[in-house]
């Protein structure tokens, strides 16, 4: 399903003294099946521009479309037609899921959703139980309470909730925060996986690192605009700083050495295993 | 630089064991000494042990096997309000620290418990905001600011007890690119205005332990390595068994090893290997 945002303006509070616009004037596309990476410094408006994708929140001007869904401005956002069907389309992960958890079980927490969705309880399970294989968690945790669980299990208790429903667009957001090295490398795998079995993701992300190895595409917002949705490794050949972001710090490495005469050839380089080669190569072969 | 051996020992644990449930110990039989106006990081997955380890050091945990002594003296309940003055903590949620309803009530709070006088307040208030560059905050609310503003909120009001040891238990942990650099570079300010401070720091990010001057590292409540960072991670084996990655700097040697570029045992940090490479 192709995302189209096409000037998006949204303000919080409006007609208050706390009004404070978050979006002004929001363009991109979002091509179906892509790996899709939204970054920016806090406060630029990302997690208000994921709201709009499932219409948590509805535009003062402008629109979103997902698919064949219009998300536009409406005086009472039940105006807004078929959004139940939206949102079984669209699953959203916000920052630490973790604590929205609040069944009894880790099954009951997963199959919550499918249940609201229409399934009857056996379905609902199976889908729960399906959902739970495919973020590692075996069946010694279906009937443990959500809230004895690690802070890694709850949070991928809390992602299994989303997939159990199969949405086709997965929206994350900084998925990886909180978790230890090695987590949030298993995390991101898995969002690789299932990008790679058809589903969208769009990423929220501060680590222009998981950026690089795993977006196909990346929009900069600045201060309520996109200024641009380059080729990660495009973007990352320019500076940019001036957004506040950080260089991953393979390409933050290519850009010092270059700086200081190695002559490297930076077009190739993804991950550490691509740098080391870009480097043996610039020094010409193994000697 | 002196090694950590030849530095005064400032903190140390001796044996240190806790268990929750009775059952399975969170720490078993941990020791380790930290060294006066040293940064050491304790690492380790979730689940490792260090947070109990921390909140043991900081009494706020009791009724542990073993010792755990501070500033040459074994800590008691005697003498553990004395000796927890001299600790200050930072903790890893911004928005779960503050108590003052502006910035200024919020470094003043452990101040006003201390019933130091109004007009020594002020000062110290202006010393530690215009430290932490919060100085133009001071009559804002602490839960409109930023997550990186918010904890250099929160280290000033630690800074302004004057410890002799300052925890910071993930502090960095919930922060945006941003927050984290600038809380690094308050750290290394604070430390070099104040070369004795000690500086521990229990954190995920095996970037900032590989800037430390010590890492300990925790795995299932047992202590796995000890020592500076370059031999810390020279046991990548270990590390990978107790799932955690190694910094950067490593990855790269070892890429450019695994491919027969062999970079000399001498070149231990990054800066070196950039002048290595462009030699």
């Amino acid at each position: 399903m192709p995302i189209t945002f096409k000037d998006v303006f949204f303000t919080h509070d409006p007609n208050t003294p706390l009004a404070a616009n978050a979006l002004k004037g929001v363009n991109f596309e979002i091509e179906d099946g892509s790996f899709f990476a939204i970054v920016g410094k806090t406060g630029c408006g990302k997690s208000t521009l994921i709201q709009h994708i499932n219409a948590l929140l509805t535009p003062m001007s402008g629109e979103i479309r997902v698919g064949e869904f219009v998300n536009h401005p409406v005086k009472k956002k039940r105006q807004l037609k078929k959004v139940p069907e939206l949102r079984r389309e669209v699953g959203v992960v916000f920052q630490f899921p973790e604590y929205q958890l609040f069944e009894e079980t880790v099954e009951k927490d997963v199959a919550f959703a499918p249940k609201n969705f229409g399934l009857k309880e056996k379905e609902a399970l199976d889908e729960a139980h399906k959902a739970l294989s495919l973020v590692d968690l075996d069946e010694s945790f279906y009937k443990r309470s959500p809230f004895d669980l690690s802070g890694g299990e709850k949070r991928r208790v809390a992602i299994a909730g989303v997939l159990a429903f199969k949405p086709k667009v997965l929206v994350i957001d900084e998925p990886t925060a909180g978790l230890d090295p090695v987590g949030a490398e298993e995390m991101m795998s898995l969002f690789q996986r299932i990008h790679d079995e058809g589903t969208t993701i769009i990423l929220v992300t501060h680590d222009m690192d998981i950026v690089l190895k795993h977006a196909d595409k990346v929009a900069v917002m600045d201060d309520g605009k996109c200024v641009g949705v380059y080729d990660p490794k495009e973007l990352f050949k320019e500076d940019i700083s001036s957004y506040s972001l950080d260089d991953p710090l393979v390409y933050g490495f290519a850009k010092r050495v270059k700086q200081k005469g190695l002559d490297l050839d930076v077009s190739s380089i993804k991950d550490v295993d691509s740098l080391a080669d870009a480097i043996i190569a610039s020094k010409g072969g193994i000697l | 630089m002196p090694t950590l051996d030849e530095k005064r020992t400032i903190l140390e644990v001796k044996g240190l064991t806790y268990s929750y449930d009775g059952e399975k110990n969170a720490l078993n039989d941990v020791s380790f000494a930290v060294f006066e106006g040293t940064h050491t990081a304790i690492i380790g997955h979730n689940g490792s042990g260090k947070s109990t380890m921390a909140k043991l050091v900081m009494g706020l945990l009791t009724g542990y096997k073993g010792e755990i002594w501070a500033f040459g003296e074994k800590l008691e309940k005697s003498n553990m309000r004395s000796l927890r003055s001299r600790i200050g903590i930072v903790f890893q949620n911004p928005d779960n620290q503050f108590v003052g309803s502006t910035v200024a009530d919020d470094i003043a709070f452990g101040l006003e418990n201390r019933q130091i006088p109004h007009d020594e307040m002020q000062k110290i208030i202006e010393e530690f905001s215009k430290e932490t560059n919060m100085e133009r905050y001071l009559e804002r609310e602490p839960s409109n600011l930023s997550g990186g503003q918010k904890q250099r909120v929160a280290i000033a009001g630690v800074l302004a007890m004057s410890p002799d040891i300052v925890f910071f238990d993930e502090a960095t942990a919930m922060l945006d690119p941003k927050g984290r650099r600038e809380i690094s570079e308050l750290v290394m300010r604070m430390r070099k205005r104040n070369p004795k401070l000690t500086v521990i720091s229990i954190t995920h990010d095996i970037e900032e332990a590989a800037k430390s001057d010590h890492v300990i590292v925790l795995e299932g409540g047992n202590k796995i390595l000890d020592g500076t960072p370059n031999e810390v991670f020279s046991h990548e084996e270990k590390l990978r068994e107790c799932n955690l990655s190694l910094p950067f700097f490593v990855t790269l040697k070892n890429a450019l090893k695994s491919k027969g570029f062999n970079v000399p045992d001498d070149i231990t940090d990054i800066n070196a290997l950039e002048d290595y490479l462009c030699r």
